[in-house]
């Protein structure tokens, strides 16, 4: 297995999700580009556990304990928007707007920002 | 006694993080209770409970000197470091009792907050690179959860949570992915090890130095990012505010120093184009909280520019550091001294601000006009507080001791932005000190000044914050006066 | 291990990285929020499929479990989008379609920006990835290695795991409830 080609395409992995997250105009646009980060992240832990540390278990466990520990996040940010979604109308308009993750305003630099 | 010292030998330095599990232990048998009695006995019990985790832990450091394993650290800074997260906990739950006791969920938040605390002190002590991560992704969730668990009256609030907390959600996600580059350079499983280890310049590490950088930028909304924060504060509830200012950012700056080792590598270097990079990044996020702090007139905003300025600060002792004018140990202790500036000062003026707030209605600024005049008494702590960002201009002495080596030609035109921004920086915090004094003195709108109603034990709560700015005032003034106090060993101005 | 062995590994490995970046782009761009999902998903069996190509297959089964979970979350939200949230789209996209140019700037410039950043990663990681060389040994990773290694070393880090999904319980109770 050749090790450039590993590490150059989970960066390209780890690029498709920074140009997602940038181009995202929806929420569940924004959780796919969160993925592709975290694929490649698990690749690299995967690929170079077996290459070059096989006498350790060292990425496997950070594996495992890590994509517990995000999912376990993502899923309770999910299941909040999920219990609020049914509860106010004004709510679900403001979540289905356009959703940009980086946005810029100009109530955020000076001014008010009226509610 | 014996065996409470050999019990307190064994759990170290955990000791903290168990007393306060024997709280969250005990609470959970009354999670579901809405009686007054228990909710007012817990309290007292997680008080108590903190106090004593907070004397342990500085006993323990005394007694027991360091300590390492092959998953924590305790160190003088981590010492200090978790004696600043149990003090800043005990002003949350000073501002979560007084905005949500009346909660039917006030015990469950009153865990959930405790095991939040918990976690922040599992970051610091954390030594082990899985650890710290686990650590701090448990800690966002916990914070999240303790956030909207505080915002449950607060409607107009649940879109901004959920975009507020996707910021922190994409640093652990890249966080992950940095650590996966250090994985893929070598696997030492501490920043220890790397910082001494010829690893140190390999690319993938400072690749993955670089993602952890933007992870903790993303971390701390600095601008052009602080849309959701911004949007965040001026909606929340008061006792969720308190949590994200003074358990979310300080843990965040704990973080970074755990890198600090790291970054400081290269940026010890002097290389000019970092240290052009840090400057813009200063002098933009200096610039663009005062001037938005002076161009608004609602004072939760005010007060979240102000918290912004005071990040940017970290980012004004990074470009010290990088210009050369300061080295790594005071960077680490102007940072220490920036937090610890930030919770004694923020603190007091939030809790002051919240109550007009719910006494008034609204967060104008022309809530406060003439507040002087009718509660002298705050009005003075108020100063008194407001005064002790003087404290910033400190940041001068490491100039005048650099450019009193050199030559005044050839300072550098680095060194010389870098000065300038720090004067800017202090003229404007000058201004919006002088902005908001100024309105406490105006001619008062009619029936505004008069609906304001403190509590009698903020007034206590404010004058301990009060007295303990001019006591340290005092022993900064004495020591840069060279006049010897005896009693106290520790230097405030050593760096 | 035997060539047939080797080949039959190296064929897996080169359809499964061509399989994620496929459906990968796919779910990037179909605007589709329910297709998304699917490609999504199809893209972590081609991962799945990859951990089993460096002898890490119990992962799969492990993080699995979690991961659907997470997809039955979020599939069940993209439902409720579709029931609730479709008319306040449409409006949207009828504005967005008369602003082509800023559509385009919004894909030129994150597109720019990555090819930049991956341009000056390549150069700067190619003769360091150029050096490294590997084991040829075969390693598989256990279940029973990797709870060993679990109890022995990282129970504290599982405490906190455990711990947190008691507080989580108890934030599940708080947000059904709501303020009563």
């Amino acid at each position: 297995m050749n090790f450039q080609f590993i590490v150059f395409f989970n960066f390209l992995i780890f690029l498709m999700g920074v140009f997602g997250i940038f181009y995202s105009k929806d929420i569940i646009s924004v959780f796919v580009s969160f993925q592709f980060i975290i694929i490649s992240a698990v690749i690299n832990f995967l690929s170079f556990s077996q290459f070059l540390y096989q006498s350790s278990l060292w990425g496997e466990i950070f594996v495992i304990l890590g994509i517990t520990s995000i999912y376990f996040l993502m899923f309770c940010i999910v299941y909040h928007v999920h219990i609020y979604l049914k509860m106010d109308s004004l709510d679900r308009e403001a979540l289905f707007r356009e959703f940009k993750l980086f946005k810029i305003t100009k109530s955020d630099w000076w001014g008010e920002d009226n509610i | 006694m014996n065996i409470v010292l050999s019990i307190n030998e064994k759990i170290s330095p955990l000791q903290s993080v168990i007393i306060l599990s024997i709280v969250i232990l005990i609470s959970s048998f009354f999670a579901i209770s809405k009686s007054k009695t228990i909710k007012r006995l817990l309290i007292i019990l997680a008080s108590v409970s903190l106090i004593m985790a907070f004397y342990l832990n500085i006993y323990s450091f005394i007694s027991m000197g360091s300590f390492s394993n092959f998953l924590l650290s305790f160190e003088y800074m981590q010492m200090i470091e978790v004696s600043i997260i149990i003090f800043s906990a005990l002003n949350l739950l000073f501002f979560i009792s007084i905005y949500n006791v009346d909660s039917s969920h006030f015990i469950k938040i009153m865990i959930l907050f405790l095991f939040s605390t918990i976690c922040a002190v599992f970051i610091v002590l954390a030594r082990n690179s899985l650890f710290i991560f686990t650590s701090f992704a448990i800690f966002i969730l916990t914070i999240f959860q303790l956030v909207t668990s505080l915002n449950l009256k607060m409607d107009k609030s649940r879109p901004y949570i959920f975009g507020y907390f996707l910021r922190p959600t994409l640093t652990v996600i890249l966080f992950f992915f940095g650590f996966s580059l250090f994985y893929v350079a070598t696997d030492f499983k501490d920043f220890n090890q790397i910082m001494q280890s010829e690893y140190i310049s390999n690319p993938l590490i400072i690749l993955g130095l670089i993602v952890f950088g933007i992870a903790v930028y993303i971390y701390f909304f600095l601008f052009p990012f602080q849309s959701p924060y911004m949007k965040l504060i001026k909606r929340s509830d008061y006792s969720s505010n308190a949590v994200i200012w003074f358990s979310y950012f300080p843990v965040g700056i704990f973080m970074f120093s755990k890198l600090d080792g790291l970054f400081s590598f290269f940026i010890e270097k002097n290389n000019l184009y970092l240290s052009i990079f840090f400057i813009a990044i200063t002098f933009l996020c200096v610039l663009a909280s005062s001037i938005g702090a002076f161009k608004t007139n609602s004072i939760r905003r005010i007060v979240s520019f102000l918290f912004l300025f005071f990040i940017g600060i970290f980012i004004l002792n990074i470009s010290m550091l990088s210009a050369g004018i300061i080295t790594r140990i005071s960077m680490s202790w102007f940072n220490i001294s920036n937090i610890i500036m930030v919770l004694l000062s923020f603190i007091p003026i939030y809790s002051i601000i919240s109550s007009i707030e719910k006494s008034t209605g609204s967060d104008s600024i022309n809530n406060i006009r003439g507040f002087g005049r009718s509660n002298i008494y705050m009005c003075i702590s108020l100063i008194v507080i407001f005064l002790s960002w003087f404290g910033f201009a400190y940041h001068i002495n490491p100039f005048i001791k650099y450019f009193g080596s050199v030559n005044f030609l050839k300072m550098g035109i680095i060194n010389m932005i870098l000065l300038l921004a720090v004067a800017i920086a202090f003229i404007f915090l000058l201004i919006n000190i002088f902005r908001i004094i100024f309105q406490f003195f105006r001619k008062p709108l009619t029936g505004a000044v008069e609906k304001i109603v403190f509590p009698k034990f903020l007034y206590i709560y404010v004058t301990l914050y009060a007295l303990v700015i001019l006591a340290i005032a005092v022993i900064g003034v004495l020591e840069i006066l060279n006049i010897n106090i005896e009693f106290i060993n520790f230097k405030i101005t050593q760096v | 291990m035997s060539f047939i062995s080797q080949l039959i590994i190296m064929i897996m490995h080169y359809a499964s990285i061509f399989g994620l970046l496929i459906s990968g782009l796919l779910s990037l761009i179909l605007p589709d929020k329910r297709k998304k999902i699917l490609f999504l998903f199809i893209s972590f069996l081609f991962v799945g499929i990859l951990s089993f190509v460096y002898y890490s297959g119990i992962l799969f089964f492990i993080v699995g479990i979690l991961m659907v979970f997470f997809f039955i979350s979020l599939y069940l939200f993209v439902f409720q989008m579709e029931i609730f949230g479709n008319k306040t789209g449409l409006d949207e996209n009828k504005k967005l379609n008369g602003r082509v140019k800023n559509t385009l700037l919004n894909i030129i410039i994150p597109l720019l920006f990555c090819a930049t950043a991956g341009y000056f990663i390549y150069n700067y990681t190619f003769d360091f990835l150029r050096s490294v060389s590997g084991s040829g040994n075969i390693f598989i990773a256990g279940l029973g290695d990797i709870s060993k290694q679990f109890f022995t070393d990282y129970s504290l880090i599982l405490v906190i795991i455990v711990a947190s999904l008691f507080m989580s319980f108890l934030w599940f109770i708080i947000i059904s409830q709501g303020e009563e």
